[in-house]
């Protein structure tokens, strides 16, 4: 899909959020620009966010389960709450990002960069390639690890 | 066949029990770590 066609398609999905439509399952936002927008309960499940701008996005209770995000960048994100369960989120940066109480069970955090993030009371049970992480500064004094 | 796809699937639950604790110790260190670095900048920032 061409850029153009891209900034049409987040045009429409910011539109029709406003409407209060929250189901955008499987969307394509491949490489979109969706820096600082609100999208709250947003139901992203299996979504292709792959190299996706969402810095400073508030993505607070956001259903992201089994999405794309390999290389989106998260930067300062709001997922409070949100779920990613299965979510793909290799070399994702998710810098500074609010991350309490998000599940990231089964989650692929190959290489992704959680520096200065708050993930307390985040569930990171069974999270895929944690070691390859960096949680440097990180808040990770709730977190959960079955 | 049936004796080595059981022993097969044991392995793989042993390694992956292993996996899962050695994500525990990573876990716990870098908590450990993160806390011990942020009472280090308190303690610098108060002197």
């Amino acid at each position: 899909m061409e850029d153009e066609d891209k900034t049409e398609v987040v045009r429409t999905l910011k539109e029709q959020y406003s409407k209060g439509q929250r189901d955008f399952k499987r969307i394509d936002l491949q490489n979109a620009d969706l820096s600082g927008a609100d999208l709250e309960g947003i139901n992203l499940v299996g979504a292709n966010l792959l190299n996706a701008n969402l810095q400073g996005a508030n993505l607070k209770g956001a259903n992201l389960s089994g999405a794309d995000l390999c290389l989106a960048d998260l930067y300062g994100a709001d997922l409070t709450s949100a779920i990613l369960i299965s979510a793909d989120l290799d070399h994702a940066d998710l810098q500074t990002a609010i991350l309490y109480k998000a599940n990231l069970r089964l989650a692929n955090i190959n290489h992704a960069d959680f520096r200065g993030a708050d993930l307390n009371s985040a569930d990171l049970t069974d999270t895929q390639n944690l070691e390859d992480a960096d949680f440097s500064g990180a808040e990770l004094s709730g977190c959960i690890y079955e | 066949m049936q004796e080595d796809k059981d022993k097969e699937k044991k392995i793989k639950e042993a390694m992956d029990n292993i996996a899962r604790e050695l994500s525990k110790l990573y876990l716990k260190e870098m908590q450990e770590i993160n806390k011990q670095e942020k009472q280090l900048k308190n303690k610098k920032s108060k002197q």
